[in-house]
């Protein structure tokens, strides 16, 4: 399993190398550069070429990603062109905002997507199944901004309970963090839970009807037993997985919900470095994305084996 | 004979030292709480500033916040003519060559060191060297410092509007401390000797300010004016929010998040109007609506169909949709209370809407389903606006039209590029009020949007504008230059666009222009 | 031992044959199911009938009709532009649906192909993962909006975006479906009795590998068309005036407190679709999943 992990993480070097070259060739597909919009739109040709002779975007394509790629092997990610810091400083500071909102969203979906769904399950062709299931599926079809606009104009316009934007940082008042998250998490949240509920559900389901299952109960094992020790130990394999999927769904919903509710994410970083064509930025950010998602899915690889033992990595 | 520019600049100082006087009737001042320092102001504005470094910024997001902090030699009044900042007096050589300025004494920067010449100087040798806008100061040959509080600029041949080129608060020419003045482009922070001082800045959605106890208000004015005048700020902390989402500003302003909201939508505007805790106002210099027509891409390469597409526009629609009836119907482009204003306005072919004589003049042009492509940005929903509608009114007439939608700077790329479209919807947001000049290199030249190789009548009218030294030589030659562009279809002007703002009812004194202002307003 | 596979294959398709019958029968008598059909007939209906029924034009704009309330007149009332939002729906229902359909066909098909083969055959599984997964680390929005920036917005951009950024997420779902089922006991009879590796993946594994794919790609038909509405409301979706739901939504987001009708409506319209979609996928799979049928 170590020696698995370690091959993996080695393995995740050429993905992370994939994931920028794909990034630096994407961005420079992006029709504009950094040193048009610095100059602005009604700038000449002229004042366009010194800003990127500046900026040094006069280079050769592959002689940028080259200095860019030998920068990163130094651990650096260069300059914002427009931020007026570090593109690592600024990752830094949007990073908690994105973490604290996916952390404060999972901390919701878990337990209530895991419950419900085990519930669902347990209660198979009951009410209380029609009733959660029902629920899920309104929870998965609901678009996620149209819900954050609908949440902002209940609670924050007419009841006036949460704020409607804008971060407090944890630093400066844990009760303003969480109330500045709170809209945006469970935005979020809904369409997980529900997801994950649906998932635990089919699992579970799955597994009930499996032979070893209907063997422990065909002894006579309680059916409050059976689904505690075998069904639960297998559901954990799809949560495991749909965890991960979470993760990255959260990151990208975070792209349309830290717009809606004008947090200081790394979605918001990536979004405007587009919009600014801030190149550093742009790779750098989508690149500490891209490292966070190759471990968590490593994470999930591992965990996936250790608790499937019928998948083996040797 | 004594330079124009000049003259007119003593007068403008003067007047505004009158306005400044009369701008608050005693009756007023009877009604309104006596000023009060101390509290907060968060304003909410729809988009972030895209550096903090004066030199190297240029937007309306970057005036709205830089302002705050920065001020230079010479800026713009309420109606955008240039008036004296940090300079307490400009001489003007007879030739329009040498330009004097004498600086205020005792104006502290906000690291607490007192301006002077040299700084002044270092920072126009920055701003040559790093910013966007550098041209303006092309044409310097040199500068010298004869003593602390003595600027002298000397330009390598007489440019009588000189002036009008270094008022700009688009990318100012900040006085920074010369210690700064070395740094690379974007290293900078707005330090100078504006009523706030900059505090921090997260790069995307707050911004932060605070009173800058010892700030030296221009003691030559008598209150605030545009950008200049005797400033005095009265909060003790300013903050700017970027919220983008224009319910989410309104629901901050409700929610007391914010005391103050840009680019508010009418119809909030309308609802928050009607509650005695809020005001509403009316920004009606926030820019034009304009469409350059490319004149190389078939179809509009044809003076017929360029002149079928605007006579077949209902100007009044465009404008009333794409900024939800807060508009004005102008044909030029220049405010209407602009000294510039033409004098041949209502000649102009504008807002015809004249479907019949559009499809004759296309039958004349011999066009058949040309393409025609309209591109514009839809990151600002009134450029997208102004072409969805237009695109429908063409249809109306028979003409075949795609929209081409890219993001802001795409779409700036793509303007660059005659092979690419027909028309582009975009707007001047400054322009209109600071005058002709700021059109020159739009309209006239090598780089002129709309791809036009040789207009020697253009030209001449431009050289015309540029020696002119009396103001009745430079409004012939501007009205030449519109009637020109109008005749001619190179632009189309569609009309001038206001923008709603609001604040909290407590906010006293507070007066729309170009950028927020939080100098001169307090809160009850 | 060629014969001995064969017969077992034939075997399967016997049960196949008989089952055929019965799951049709428990498809029909499937309530979930068949409201799902349902609802999906009706927006399909909509969207290939609805021009024709409804036959005001959904572009047509006016200054005197903004802001329009629903009435008798204007049933779900009008955006900013004075456009009837009711015609605007029915004539984006076809758009929707379309973007769907193809992300759900390319990721489905190409899914399937990359994650059986990367699953099965682990020599390969090393390589066709390492690009997945640099795909997948993208979120995938972020991948979208980037590809649709840089292509521009149009409908085929958007589907070219969305079925990049969802097919990793397809191909690992088959893939780890496949790959427990690899050692399962059937799979291994088979192998022992000569199969061909094409045989036991196409015949054998892929079949009972498909309920996971199914659930996921009413899923990803529904990430689809949320996306969509998604990728508009940050200004990379189909390009306006273009009617497609999530452009609705995105033009009456800064109206959603003064005229709420316009982003409601199609809020409803794309639930009410998703919905159906699921509640079908979910039917389907209640029935056609081979677990289930050995029941």
């Amino acid at each position: 399993m170590l020696a698995y992990a370690f091959r993996r993480l080695i393995g995740a070097f050429p993905v992370l190398l994939l994931v920028s070259l794909l990034a630096f060739g994407l961005i420079h597909i992006i029709p504009g550069d950094a040193a048009q919009v610095i100059a602005g739109p009604d700038a000449s040709t002229d004042q366009i070429e010194a800003v990127r002779s500046t900026l040094g975007l006069n280079r050769p394509l592959p002689e940028q990603f080259i200095i860019w790629f030998s920068n990163l092997m130094r651990l650096d990610l260069g300059m914002s062109y427009m931020l007026g810091r570090s593109v690592a400083q600024a990752i830094a500071e949007r990073f908690p905002v994105t973490f604290l909102l996916t952390l404060y969203s999972l901390v919701l979906t878990v337990p209530v997507g895991v419950i419900a769904g085990l519930l669902a399950a347990y209660k198979h062709n009951r009410w209380a199944d029609t009733a959660l299931m029902t629920a899920a599926l309104v929870g998965v079809s609901l678009p996620t901004f149209w819900l954050s606009l609908m949440a902002v104009l209940l609670f924050s316009v007419q009841l006036g309970w949460l704020p409607s934007g804008g971060y407090v940082p944890l630093s400066e008042s844990v009760i303003g963090c969480l109330r500045s998250l709170t809209l945006p998490a469970v935005a979020l949240a809904v369409f997980q839970i529900a997801l994950l509920a649906r998932m635990t559900r089919a699992t579970t389901l799955e597994v009930l009807q499996q032979d070893y299952v209907r063997t422990a109960r065909a002894k006579g094992a309680a059916e409050r037993t059976v689904v505690a020790r075998h069904a639960l130990a297998n559901v954990l394999i799809p949560v495991v997985t749909v965890i991960g999927i979470i993760i990255n769904v959260a990151l990208s919903g975070a792209v349309v919900i830290e717009q809606i509710f004008s947090l200081p994410g790394v979605g918001q970083l990536v979004v405007q470095g587009i919009l600014r064509r801030d190149y550093p930025v742009i790779q750098g950010s989508l690149l500490a994305v891209a490292l966070l998602m190759v471990i968590v899915n490593l994470l999930v690889d591992l965990l996936y084996s250790y608790l499937d033992p019928r998948v083996k990595h040797d | 004979m004594l330079d124009m520019t000049r003259r007119n600049m003593l007068q403008r100082a003067s007047a505004g030292l009158a306005a400044g006087a009369l701008g608050v009737p005693s009756g007023l001042m009877a009604q309104t709480p006596q000023p009060k320092k101390g509290g907060n102001a968060s304003v909410a504005m729809s988009a972030a500033t895209e550096t903090v470094d004066p030199h190297f910024s240029r937007s309306q997001v970057a005036r709205n916040v830089l302002m705050h902090m920065c001020e230079t030699l010479v800026t713009i009044d309420e109606r955008g003519s240039p008036q004296l900042q940090l300079a307490e007096k400009l001489d003007i050589s007879p030739d329009s060559r040498v330009f004097t300025f004498a600086l205020r004494k005792g104006v502290p920067f906000h690291n607490g060191k007192e301006m002077t010449a040299d700084d002044a100087k270092r920072s126009l040798e920055r701003y040559a060297r790093v910013s966007p806008e550098r041209s303006r100061l092309a044409n310097v040959d040199r500068m010298t410092t004869p003593d602390r509080h003595t600027l002298i600029v000397e330009l390598k041949s007489s440019t009588p509007s000189w002036i009008e080129l270094i008022k700009s608060p688009a990318s100012p020419m900040t006085i920074i401390p010369s210690e700064e003045c070395d740094k690379e482009a974007n290293k900078v922070l707005p330090i100078s000797t504006g009523p706030y001082s900059f505090v921090d800045w997260d790069g995307v959605t707050r911004l932060r300010g605070k009173r800058f106890a010892d700030y030296a208000p221009n003691k030559a004015y008598a209150g605030r004016d545009g950008y200049g005048g005797a400033r005095t700020a009265y909060f003790d902390e300013i903050a700017f929010a970027v919220v983008a989402e224009a319910s989410a500003r309104v629901a901050g302003l409700q929610s007391g998040q914010f005391d103050i909201l840009d680019e508010l939508p009418v119809q909030a505007a309308d609802r928050l109007g009607k509650d005695s805790q809020f005001k509403i106002y009316d920004q009606k210099t926030r820019g034009i609506n304009v469409v350059p027509v490319n004149v190389q891409k078939s179809p509009t390469d044809k003076i017929l169909v360029r002149r079928a597409i605007q006579i077949a526009l209902d100007d009044e629609e465009i404008m009333g949709i794409a900024t939800e009836g807060a508009f004005s119907l102008n044909p030029s482009f220049v405010y209407k209370d602009s000294e510039f204003y033409p004098a041949n306005a209502s000649d102009l072919v504008y807002n015809r809407k004249d479907q019949a004589r559009a499809k004759a003049l296309l039958a004349e042009a011999g066009y058949k389903d040309e393409e025609l492509v309209i591109l514009t940005s839809g990151d600002i929903p009134s450029l997208r606006e102004v072409a969805v509608v237009m695109s429908e009114q063409l249809k109306a007439v028979g003409m075949k039209v795609r929209l081409d939608v890219m993001d802001w700077p795409g779409a700036n790329a793509r303007r660059n590029d005659p092979t690419t479209h027909n028309l582009f919807s975009t707007a001047y947001a400054i322009q209109p009020l600071l005058g002709p000049f700021q059109y020159q290199r739009l309209v006239s030249g090598a780089g002129n949007w709309s791809f036009y190789k040789e207009d020697e009548d253009m030209e001449t009218a431009w050289r015309r504008l540029l020696a002119a030294t009396s103001a009745a030589d430079q409004k012939k030659a501007w009205q030449d230059i519109e009637t020109r562009l109008n005749s001619q279809v190179y632009q189309l002007k569609m009309g001038d666009r206001s923008v709603k703002q609001a604040a909290k009812a407590s906010i006293q004194n507070f007066k729309p222009y170009d950028g927020v202002r939080l100098w001169d307003i307090w809160k009850a | 031992m060629t014969d001995a596979a064969t017969t077992i294959g034939d075997a399967h398709a016997a049960a196949d044959h008989r089952s055929a019958w019965r799951s049709m029968r428990r498809l029909l008598s499937h309530k979930g199911l068949m409201i799902g059909a349902v609802v999906i007939a009706l927006v399909a209906l909509l969207a290939l009938a609805g021009p024709l029924l409804f036959t005001g034009d959904p572009l047509k704009l006016s200054y005197r009709t903004r802001f329009r309330p629903p009435s008798s007149e204007f049933w779900f009332g009008t955006d900013h532009y004075g456009r009837d939002i009711f015609l605007r729906i029915t004539h984006g229902a076809h758009l929707s649906l379309l973007i769907g359909v193809m992300v759900v066909l390319i990721t489905g098909v190409g899914g399937t192909l990359i994650g059986a083969v990367s699953g099965y055959f682990q020599r390969l599984d090393a390589y066709f993962m390492r690009v997945m997964d640099a795909l997948m680390a993208f979120p995938s929005l972020m991948l979208a909006i980037g590809i649709a920036a840089a292509l521009g917005s149009g409908v085929v951009n958007v589907v070219i975006a969305l079925s990049i950024a969802y097919l990793p997420r397809t191909a690992r779902v088959v893939r780890a479906s496949v790959m427990s089922l690899r050692h399962s006991e059937y799979v291994e009879a088979a192998r022992v009795l000569g199969a061909s590796h094409g045989r036991i993946l196409f015949r054998h594994i892929l079949p009972n590998s498909m309920a996971p794919l199914i659930i996921d790609l009413t899923f990803i038909f529904a990430y689809a068309v949320l996306a969509d509405a998604a990728l508009s409301f940050l200004g990379v979706g189909p390009p306006p005036p273009t009617p497609s739901w999530g452009n609705i939504i995105a033009e009456g987001r800064d109206y959603v407190v003064d005229a709420p009708w316009i982003t409601i409506f199609p809020g409803l319209a794309i639930s009410l679709t998703v919905l159906g979609l699921n509640l079908f996928g979910d039917g389907l799979r209640d029935v056609l999943d081979p677990r289930l049928n050995t029941m």
